[in-house]
Parts: structure tokens; sequence; C-alpha cells
């Protein structure tokens, strides 16, 4: 507990540290802090793992309010831990060109978001969890709002805000009613109270809770906010909320909705249904984008959607008594989240690099950074491979497993969960598919080629710490994936514990193999895979060196024998676009050619379905109610002296009746 | 011929509100005087409106779309000043590329096609500015093959002028000739007799079979339907070595001269036609046959690069292009018939796309056939040449090439050639080539340009 | 729709050439030959040559195979001294020095058994690519000789440039050959490729291939039959002697 609870002060210090101290010393200050705080995360996930739970009470036992160190809740810190760690390393370097003069706000936000997500993580308490989650929603607009240099962010932030607090509202209403019916505020207390308070409140208590964990990694309906917030926060922190934040929602998950007891299996098909579409709608709108940013942001909605499928089977598996199933379900889906949490804060790691460089981050105007950028380039080569699933990576590995949860339809023995399974299988190759397109489209367009602005570059120099940052990420994503099977030993009682059987064991076969639990159905070794793909790429391209090179000769780029231009290659939008033909129904895009004055501009966009229309459909009853509850607000106060009258003699009559209760 | 006095524009916007058909403006040099002609067709008639050029003249694409090329081409290769022409990209003048670019987008991709094409093709730069698969915006530059053909004319004597016309297309080498010939023996008041006439219309007709099979076997590469194209290839094959057996020329070049033909050619071909024809024929026919029953390479070619009939008039475009949309244009119907004995009948199709252009030339192949036969069977007696005695004049004469109406102006002074200008049906029809492409898509390219059927070479002369 | 079927019963039609023999017709303008060259009376058939092509050196009239295109027109004015015959294997190597059987036979060599040609047109009339692209057809079939046709200049072993280099094609017809990896063969195809043919000292063009452009050999014809296409590629790839060189 002891390195936890160090961990949380020194984010506080070094929030403390980078608003208080002076200009670039404030910035670096705060994010040695982060990594430090990173570091003894892991130490304590470490401890978390190995030792039974401890909790630690804070203040005096009858208002309970606690911290608590189990396995589950080891597992997030840690991942937390290691983004932060990677995230810090990178931070130490320059200041990036999107954090505002001094870049102190950005790293005072990023350790408080630290902060607030390992609390949400470690709060035994359903008040200390909800304090948590208020204060990662108001980091988050802290962050979005303030520590960027963009112009649209305080519409960003808006938008992030209401969403976040829209869902926020959600889990206090579960959570408070889930407490009133077990009478305590005890998180293991306020989860057995599930099993008691009946079917229909139950459902909609978890219902609730999908709803607002949801919202916090991108779950369709509540995916609006995630590519704004995204794109407006400053890359660096942008890596902090997408890798760590964001798992404190699938911690939630884990948590509470898993850990129901008897879940009901029609929540489990939910999950999956949601987490299926949201998968598909998140790729598809991520291969037309043509901002770095906002493309990995969607891709976020797509794990997101991947992970909750995963979830949504080892709910399915509670409720039909298979505990192997939501052992091998669990599993998968903390693989997915790790593969994801790193990929993707290392991918944000390396856009921010490139947005330095290159002043912009739009894919149709960078090209040629193989040339300039080689580590960078690499790293998004890896990040990419990662989130598109290509092996031997942590996202091959993580998304194998969770199609082969979603193989395991027979074994539910219930033809709505067969069904439903194979539908969401299938849904989830084609989104895999959809993810290569995209990410080659990101490494093809944005950094092979040649360079397609005529801007000229940043003269920033390259930081060692941001080159190490990268390269620890990167080797963070081949290492989950090569070494899957120690990994999963390793937080198997994480797994275990939710799960009530040693799942992982019958995981690891042969060692070092991964099997899917029910042993003989199928298997991989990750470390194989890894051995044989990059071992032989290095060795064949040790030999193509070794036995010299023929005769080459340079000559110009051939187009059809005019000089070469550079506007001559592919764009993104060109790359993209037989995708965006083919998923129309889902990414409804918009072709315009205006003619001004003899000058025609071409443009496409898409239109989101979820986005702006249906919120606003949506809220406009809140807004209606709004505007009448404004016009009480008068501001005369007359008014208010006589609402203080009338609530009073309100409560004078009620109050009898309420002693009755 | 008419010389209208200085309203010469518009006399000839009158007829043609009238409903006659521009056909072509071009300019002459007399005794260093521009002289600027405008020739219209009005009830199958040509008409050649000519007058001197002071400093400038007005301009008629603004309101008659089918001049736009042909001033374009005045006012950049002869620098003849015309007011009111809009501004346009240069037309023969080749410009870099990045000039030509219209669309402000980082989101659209340009495709450099050309000069340098893939295939065995002729050279024209294609920039095309498209969003991924559709049609943008697209820009022809052509005249990257300009030899400067007209000047070559120059001074040269009559006898050996046929030569050079039939090295501004080879391939149609028998039109270009016919045409260079009647307006040079027009030009010289000169009959020449009947034999010559019908072995000029065996040849142009076997011309017209041998380009029309290598368009419909194009149209088949494009649709990879190679044994569809090997075998239309191969029906092309025989007419060629029909034509070498005969005149000693796979393209029958050298053959026709002013005044006649080089030599009795009519006895050789009779006696191989005799010979071979009917085979040729035979597997011309069921070749094509087979290629237009294909339904899965019709089915490429329904409503693709769909031309208006309206479009055709008002562009004044010629040939199998304007017969597919509807438009009847055949210079054999009216005064351009190389052998009056012959019956012709227009072969027209309505719906516009590749399919109706590919279907006449199915028509116009059988239809050639039969023609070629009946001036064979003709044989009239007689001689094969009459010697021209030069005289100075001037005149147009029109030919039906396979790409539709051809027309060569020759002027004669001081006994050898002073001008010759060439108008042929390909340059006519490019410039419908960009309004055909919107709606289709990239792979969509070489069937319209194949069922164009046009030759770079006489366009850019 | 059984093409398959048609295609069978349509029979073999391809010629054996070059591994056999075949011939032109009787009439075909192959070649002009000289069959009296010490005659008189040189000035009217000179100027009846569009292309130049007779000289008379030494008191011998010569007829410059590179320039003629077989119009015929010297044996109409002077038919005792000229002569058409109609042979067909009428490709030569290029006058320099480095040109030689041998060292095509090398370059061909690092080609193996099949040759990726890549076309050019520089600037022709359009009927030497109508016989360009005959070999491909059932009657001559240069696929058999793995001859091959290719799209792209990266692929390319050799590069066949058809017509007179009008002056806009001068570029590109460069940047092609630069595209092109070692070892590279280039042809002339065509007359006004090989010398300009009419065109020659026009003000447009900027001269025939070898002005701008290493040749290795010249296919001279107007357009030249697909037989003669044929030779030339055999003799560009080292399989038989050129004709000796009569200029």
């Amino acid at each position: 507990m002891t390195p936890l609870l160090v961990a949380l002060a020194l984010c506080i210090i070094g929030t403390f540290v980078s608003v208080v101290g002076p200009g670039s010393l404030g910035r670096i200050g705060g994010y040695a802090l982060l990594c430090a705080a990173g570091i003894l995360s892991i130490v304590a996930t470490i401890d978390g793992l190995s030792l039974n739970a401890q909790s630690l009470l804070l203040g005096s036992p009858a208002t309970h309010v606690a911290l608590r160190l189990d396995a589950t809740t080891a597992f997030f810190i840690g991942i937390l831990g290691l983004v932060a760690f990677v995230v810090g390393v990178y931070g130490l370097g320059p200041r990036t060109s999107d954090e505002r003069r001094t870049g102190r706000t950005a790293s005072a936000s990023a350790c408080a978001i630290l902060f607030a997500s390992l609390l949400a993580c470690a709060a035994d308490d359903v008040l200390l969890f909800i304090f948590a989650w208020e204060l990662l929603a108001l980091t988050f607009y802290w962050a979005i709002a303030y520590s960027g240099t963009d112009s649209y962010s305080p519409r960003a932030a808006y938008i992030t805000i209401v969403v976040t607090h829209i869902a926020g509202a959600c889990l206090v209403g579960a959570l408070l009613f889930l407490s009133h019916a077990a009478g305590s505020f005890e998180v293991t207390r306020v989860l057995s109270a599930g099993a008691s308070i009946g079917a229909p409140a139950a459902g909609i208590v978890l219902i609730l809770l999908l709803i607002g964990f949801g919202a916090k990694f991108g779950m369709l309906p509540m995916q609006a906010w995630l590519p704004y917030g995204y794109s407006a926060a400053p890359s660096v922190v942008a890596a902090l909320m997408a890798g760590g934040a964001l798992n404190v929602g699938f911690y939630g998950v884990t948590r509470f909705i898993v850990g129901f007891p008897s879940a009901p299996q029609w929540l489990g098909i939910v999950a999956i249904i949601i987490g299926a579409i949201s998968a598909f709608f998140g790729i598809a709108w991520a291969s037309a984008q043509l901002d770095m940013r906002k493309l990995a942001a969607f891709s976020s909605i797509e794990n997101g959607g991947i992970i909750l499928a995963a979830f949504g089977v080892a709910v399915v598996g509670v409720a039909i008594h298979l505990p192997l199933l939501t052992g091998f379900a669990l599993a998968a889906a903390y693989l997915q989240i790790a593969a994801h949490a790193l990929a993707k804060s290392t991918l944000f790691l390396a856009i921010s690099g490139v947005a330095d460089r290159q002043s912009t981050a739009r894919l149709d105007a960078l090209g040629g950074l193989a040339r300039t950028m080689p580590l960078t380039t690499v790293v998004i080569l890896l990040c990419g491979m990662s989130l598109a699933a290509l092996p031997p990576l942590a996202g091959f590995v993580g998304e194998w497993l969770v199609l082969e949860a979603l193989m395991q339809a027979f074994r539910t023995g219930n033809v709505v969960c067969e069904v439903t399974f194979a539908l969401a299988g299938a849904t989830l190759g084609v989104a895999a598919g959809i993810a290569v397109v995209t990410f080659t489209k990101l490494i093809g367009i944005g950094a092979l080629g040649a360079t397609r602005s005529d801007a000229p570059e940043t003269q920033s120099s390259g930081s060692p710490l941001r080159a190490i940052g990268l390269a620890l990420g990167a080797l963070a994503i081949i290492a989950i994936g090569v070494l899957a099977a120690p990994l999963l030993h390793l937080i198997g009682p994480s797994i275990d514990g939710i799960a009530g059987v040693s799942a992982t064991n019958a995981m690891i076969g042969t060692y070092p193999l991964v099997q899917p639990t029910f042993g003989g159905f199928s298997s991989i070794s990750p470390s194989g895979l890894g051995v044989v793909l990059i071992g032989f790429t290095i060795f064949f391209w040790i030999l193509a060196r070794c036995f010299g090179r023929p005769a080459m000769r340079e000559a110009a780029v051939w187009t059809s024998g005019e000089p070469y231009r550079s506007w001559t290659q592919y764009t993104g939008t060109g790359y993209a676009n037989p995708t965006r033909v083919i998923l129309d129904a889902a990414v409804r895009t918009v072709r315009e050619v205006r003619v001004n004055d003899h000058v025609k501009t071409y443009t496409s966009y898409i239109r989101p379905y979820f986005d702006l229309p249906f919120y606003r459909a949506l809220a406009s009853p809140f807004l209606a109610i709004g505007a009448l509850v404004r016009a009480t607000q008068s501001g005369v106060i007359a008014a208010y002296l006589s609402y203080i009258l009338a609530f009073t003699i309100l409560l004078l009559i009620l109050f009898p009746s309420i002693r009755h209760w | 011929m008419i010389i209208a006095p200085a309203s010469l524009q518009t006399a000839a916007e009158r007829r043609i509100e009238d409903g006659a058909r521009l056909v072509w403006i071009f300019a002459d040099c007399v005794e260093s005087q521009t002289v600027l002609h405008y020739v219209v067709e009005q009830d199958g008639q040509l008409l050649d409106l000519a007058g001197p050029l002071y400093d400038s003249a007005r301009a008629l694409s603004q309101r008659i779309p089918a001049a736009d090329w042909y001033e374009r081409e005045l006012a950049e290769r002869f620098g003849i000043k015309l007011d009111g022409l809009p501004k346009h990209r240069p037309l023969t003048k080749i410009v870099p590329a990045q000039q030509l670019l219209d669309v402000e987008s980082s989101e659209v991709s340009t495709v450099l096609y050309g000069p340098v094409r893939s295939g065995i093709v002729e050279s024209a730069r294609w920039i095309v500015e498209t969003g991924g698969e559709d049609f943008i915006d697209v820009y022809p530059s052509m005249f990257f093959k300009h030899r400067g053909l007209e000047e070559r004319f120059v001074g040269l004597p009559i006898e050996l002028a046929p030569f050079v016309a039939e090295h501004a297309s080879g391939a149609t080498a028998s039109s270009h000739a016919a045409a260079f010939a009647r307006a040079a023996e027009r030009a010289m008041g000169i009959e020449v007799p009947d034999r010559a006439r019908a072995t000029r219309a065996v040849l142009v007709e076997l011309e017209r079979i041998h380009q029309h099979l290598d368009s419909l076997a194009k149209l088949a590469e494009d649709g990879s339907l190679s044994v569809g194209s090997a075998q239309v290839f191969a029906a092309k094959e025989r007419i060629h070595r029909l034509l070498c057996d005969a005149t000693g020329n796979r393209f029958a070049r050298g053959v026709i001269c002013v005044g006649g033909t080089r030599g009795d050619v009519l006895e050789p071909l009779r006696e191989t036609c005799a010979r071979d024809l009917d085979l040729a024929e035979h597997h011309a026919r069921t070749a094509v046959d087979r290629l237009i029953r294909t339904q899965s390479f019709m089915d490429r070619l329904i409503g693709t690069g769909r031309l208006e009939a309206d479009l055709i008039t008002r562009y004044g475009a010629v040939g199998p292009v304007a017969r597919g949309s509807g438009v009847s244009s055949d210079v054999r119907t009216r005064d351009g018939f190389l052998y009056t004995p012959l019956a012709a009948e227009e072969a027209i199709e309505y719906n516009g796309d590749a399919v109706s252009r590919a279907l006449v030339r199915v028509a116009e192949i059988q239809r050639s056939f039969q023609l070629a036969r009946n001036a064979l069977d003709a044989n009239p007696t007689g001689p094969h040449f009459v010697r021209p005695s030069i005289t100075n004049g001037a005149a147009i004469a029109r030919v039906e090439s396979p790409q539709g109406e051809l027309l060569y102006f020759v002027r004669i002074a001081d006994g050898v050639l002073a001008r010759v200008a060439i108008r042929s049906a390909s340059y006519a029809n490019w410039p419908l080539f960009v309004p055909s492409l919107p709606g289709n898509i990239f792979t969509d390219f070489s069937f319209i340009e194949h069922s164009f059927g046009a030759v770079q070479a006489e366009v850019d002369r | 729709m059984s093409w398959i079927g048609y295609g069978l019963r349509g029979g073999i039609l391809t010629t054996k050439y070059p591994k056999g023999d075949d011939v032109m017709p009787l009439r075909y303008r192959g070649e002009v030959e000289v069959v009296r060259p010490s005659a008189q009376g040189g000035e009217a058939v000179a100027a009846s040559c569009l292309s130049n092509a007779i000289s008379r050196n030494d008191g011998l009239t010569r007829v410059d195979r590179l320039r003629c295109f077989q119009c015929g027109e010297c044996t109409r004015v002077a038919p005792e001294v000229f002569q058409v015959q109609p042979h067909f294997e009428l490709a030569m190597l290029a006058d320099t020095p480095d040109v030689t059987f041998n060292e095509l036979k090398k370059r061909a060599r690092a080609f193996g058994r099949s040759v990726h040609v890549r076309h050019v047109d520089a600037g022709s009339d359009g009927s030497e690519e109508q016989e360009l692209a005959a070999i491909f057809n059932p009657f001559y079939d240069a696929n058999r000789l793995g001859i091959f046709l290719t799209a792209t200049p990266r692929h390319a072993d050799v590069l066949i440039v058809t017509g007179v280099v009008t002056k806009a094609m001068a570029e590109p017809l460069q940047r092609t050959y630069d595209a092109m990896p070692d070892p590279k063969i280039v042809i002339a195809l065509g007359t006004s490729a090989c010398s300009g043919g009419i065109f020659r000292g026009q003000p447009n063009v900027v001269g025939p291939v070898n002005a701008v452009l290493p040749v290795d050999v010249l296919i001279p014809g107007t357009p030249p039959s697909p037989l003669t296409i044929l030779h030339g590629l055999w003799v560009a790839l080292g399989h038989i002697l050129a004709r000796g060189v009569d200029r």
C-alpha cells in the first residue's frame, strides 16, 4: 500500500510544483514527478498482485473512507503507472508546440489526471470513487480547455464536460441506489447488495453503470466527446488521457458490472452488441479522418468497443455459471486493455513529435518522415501495427484472445448467445480489416513517400529523452505481445479473483503457449511468433547486407514522362476513398465542389450519425426544462425569499410524515 | 466560296443560327494578307465564308462552342487577335502541369497520365484531379506530337504532296490522301476518271473496316476479353494482308495521287479480293458479332461516356461519336462521296454511350464490305489517271474517314502548294471527351478513349 | 458463350518466323534497290525523293535505307535504275563503335528468356503503333518468342521509339530512357524515327531518335510490317546478324 500512497502524494506534489514552479522548471518537475509516480504505481502493482488485498482506512472507521489494493486494482494501477512513466519520460524533453506557453498547465493537468485515476481505481468507498470520478472529469476539462493552444478547445472542453457529467450522473444514481440498498458505502457491501434488489431494479442499475463507465472509453452513443477532447488537449496529455485515464472506465466495468453478483445474461448480450457496433463505427469513422489525432481518437472508440465485447462475454460467463469462460474473456479484455493503452499513448506521443516538427498533424500535409524522423516513423509503424492487430505485437494477441472468446459460443448452449457471439465476431473481424486500411493510410500517407507541403520544417531538436520515451513505449508493445504468456501468469491473480477459478493456469498451456481456457481448442505461441517474425526479419536483413547489393543507380521518380512533383502523390482521401464508398451507410460522406471566381474548392466531410443532431434531439427537452427553470431565477430578491418561505412551509407539513418512515 | 465583307463573323453566326453547322475556322496568308475562312455546312452543302483580317476579329466561341478549339489554335499558333475569346488554359502550347491545376484542396489526388502512357498508345498528357475514383476535373494537353505537317506542304510539287498527307495520319492514310487529292483536283478543276474514283472508294472503305476493327479490338482488350481482342485483331490483320497483296503497302500508302491512282490498282484489288475478301469478311463479322453478344463485355460499355445529342450539335462532333448519339453526320450521304453510284445509308444509334458508338462501328463494318464489293463489281473501264495541268486555285474537299468527316483545304499558287490546312475528325471530336467523363470512374477512361477512336497524329499534325 | 471453343476452332495462324521462314507478298514495297548504280540521270530522280534518300557519290547512285520511306516514286521516274523488292528483313545496327552484334548479345543475356518492351511515341503518324501492336496478334504472336509489353520503364529491357522526335517529346523521351535500368537496348522504329524521314530539318522537330538517345538498332519502314519488327527485335537481342550497312 505504501508505494501507492507515495505515488498519490507525488502526483499532488507534481501538480503543485508545476503550477507554482518557475517556467519550464515547473514543467520538468511535474513530468519528473509523474515518472516517479508511475514507477511507484508499478511497484504497487507487483505488491498488489502477489499479496492479498490490503486496505487502508482514511479517516475514522465510522465514515469508512478507504483505499483498497487488491488484484483487480493492481492490474489497472499497473497499466496507469506504465503509461504515466512513458509519458513522463517523453514529457521531460522540450516543450511541444501545442502546449500553452511554458507547458506547465499541461504537466500539472497530467499529474492531476494520474492522481484522479489512481484514486478511482483504489477507492474502496463509493463516495471516494464518485469523488475521484468527478475529479477526473474536472482534470480532463482543465487539460482540454486550459493547457492547449488550439482555438476550438473551449468547445471541445464543453462537450467533454457535458458528456462526462451525464455519465457521472448515471453513476451517482446507480451507486447511491445500491449503497442505500446495502446500507453502507463500502464497495464490497454495495456490490453484494446487488443480489438483493430484485431483477428490474438491478437491470436499471446495470444499464446506468454501463452508460456511465462507457462514456469514459467512448462507447456508442457516448462517444461524441472523444475525438474533440483528444485532439484539443496537448498530445502529451492526450497520451495519458487515451492510454491511462480511459482505463478507469474499464476498471469500473470490471469491478461493478462483471463483479456484480448474478449479472443477468441479457446485459452481457447488450454489452457485446454495443461493443461490436462501437468498434465498427469507430474504425469506419477513423478510416476517413485526415487529422492524425482524430484518427487515433476514433481508433480508441474502436478498441473500447472490442474490450467491451470481451467484457460482455465475461458477463455471459457469469450468468450461465461458466467461470472458465469468464476468466478467459477477462484475460482477453485485460490483454487488449494493456495493448491499447501502450499503443495509443505511444502513438499520441509520436504524433506530438510530428506535429511539432512539421507544424501540422494533417495527413495531407505530411509525408517523407521516414528520412527526417526515422525513429518516430518506426514507432508510428509499430503502434499502427499493434492497433491494427498484426503479429507479433500486443494488439494481435489481445484481438486474437477476444475473437477466441467470441468463438466459444457453442459452450453457452443458448441460441441468443450463439447468434450474438457469431455476429459480434464477424463485426469485429470486419473492424480489424478496416483498421489495417486505416493504419496503412496513417503510416503510408503520413510517414512514407515525400513531403507534401512546402512549408519549412521547424528546427525543433530531436531530444534524447523524447527518443527514450518513444522507444520505451515501442518496446512495451513488443514485449506485451511476445511475452504474453508470462504476463498472463503475472496478472493471473487479478483475473482469477473475479472469475473464481484459476483461469490463467488453464490458459497457459505448455509454456509459453497461450490458449483458451478450454484446452485443445486452439493455441498460439506469441513468443514463437516474436522469434520467427522479428528474428527472421533481422536475419534476412543481415543476409541481404552481407551478400552485397547489386549496382544501383538513383533515378527520378517516374511520372509518365513528366517531371516529378510531390503533389502527384496519393492523398489520404484518395487512399481511403474505396473504404468510404463501401462503408457509405456508416460513413456518410458529403463531397462538394464549389466554384468561386473560377477557383474550385473540393471538400469532403463525414456526417457522423451520433454527433450533434442526435444529441440536439436528446438535449432539447432538457434545454427546454432548463429554460423554464431559468425563468424562476429572476434575480429579484423577493422571489428568492418567497421560495425559501414556500419550502419551509412544505418541510413543516411533510416533516411529521417523514418521521413516520 | 464566298468572299464576304468585313462582317464575316456575323454572316457565319447568322447561318449557324439558321441551322447550319460550324465545320471549321482556319487562316491563310495570301500575299502577306491574313485571310480567315469560316466553313459551315448548310443543307448538306459546304460553304466557305472567307474574308481578310485587318487587325482583330470577333470570337464566336462564347456562343458557339464548336468554334472553341479552332479559335484558340488561331490565337495561339497564328497569333491572330480574337476579341472576346474567353481566357483558357493554353491549347497548343505545352505548359508545365503545375500551371493547369485548378482545384484548391489538399484532399484531391492529382494523377498525371502522360505524355508517356502505358501500352502502345500515342502521346498526349492528361491531368486528372480526383477525390478517389471519380473525375472532378480533367485537363488534356495535346499537341505534344506537333510536327509541323501543314508547313511541310508549302512549296512542294503537287505530285509529291499526297505522301505528306499520308504522314498526317498513317493509319488512315487513304482517307487523307483521298481528301487532299480531291481538294487539289477541285482547286485545279480536274475531273478524275471513274476507275480511279472506284479504286479510291474501295481503299477508303477497306480502311474504314480495319480502323473500326482496331477500335473494337482495343475495347475488347480494355475489357480483358483476350480471345475476343485477339480474334478481332486477327480479322484486322487479314484486311492489311489483303491490301498489301493488292497495293504493296499494308495501309495502301503511296497509291492515291492527284489525278487518280499510281498505276491501275483496281485490277490487283479485284483479283485479291475475289480470293480473300469473303474469308476476311466472314472472320470479321463472326468475331465482332460474338463480341457484341458477350454481355459481360457490353456491360462495361453501357452508360459509359454518355454524350447527349444536344452536346454533339453544339460542339459540331462528327463520325461514329456523333452517329452514336443520334446525330446524322456522314459525308458520304452528302457531297463527300468518292464514287457516286454507291448508295450509302448512315448507321445511327441513339443512346450516346460507348455501346452505341461500338454498334455504329459494327454496322459500318458490314456496310463497308458491301460498298467495297459494289465498287469492285462495278469495275468501271477507262484510265486510272489523268495528268493534271497545274493551275492556281484553292478548294476544300471532304472525305468520310473512319473517325468521321475529314477536310482538306488546298491552295496552289505559282504551280506549287502555297497553303494546305487539315481538319481531321479527331480534332472535331476531342473537345467532347472531357464533358463525357463526369459520372464515370477511372477504369472507364480507356473505354471512353477507345470508343472515341481518335488518332492523335491527325489532331497534333 | 464459348470464346475458348471459338478460338480453338480458328486453328493456328501463327507464323514460324523468325525461327522459320516467311515471305511478304510479291508486290510488297519493302525496300528500294539500286539495280544500276552507275546509270546517269540523277537530278530528276533526287528531286522526286521527299526525304532526300537518293545520293550520288563517286559516280554511284545510292539509296539511304534509313531515309527511304518506300513511296516508290523513284521507281516510276527511273525504273531502269531503281526497283522495289519485297524484302522485309530491314533492321540495321547503329553506326556507333560500341554497338556490335556481340555487345547486343551480351546485353540480351541479362534479360534471360523474356524481354520486356516499353514503347514511346515521340511524334509518329499513328501507323507504326498499330504495326507494333500487331506483333502481338495471333498471326505473329511475339509472346511465343518471349517478348512482352510492359507499362512501366522500370521493368523494361528494350525501349522502342516510334516517330520523329518533336520538341515537346524530347524531354519525356529522355526521362523514359533514364527511368529504365541498365542494361537496356534502344530501338528506333520506322523511317521517321531512324532518320527523321520527310520531317528532317523541320522547325518543330528535334530530329531522329539518335539526336536524343543512343540508339542501338534501327528498323526502317513506313510503317515497318510486323515481320520487319520481329526481325528487328531478333537482331536487337543478338540472335541474328543484321544486314550490312549500305549507306
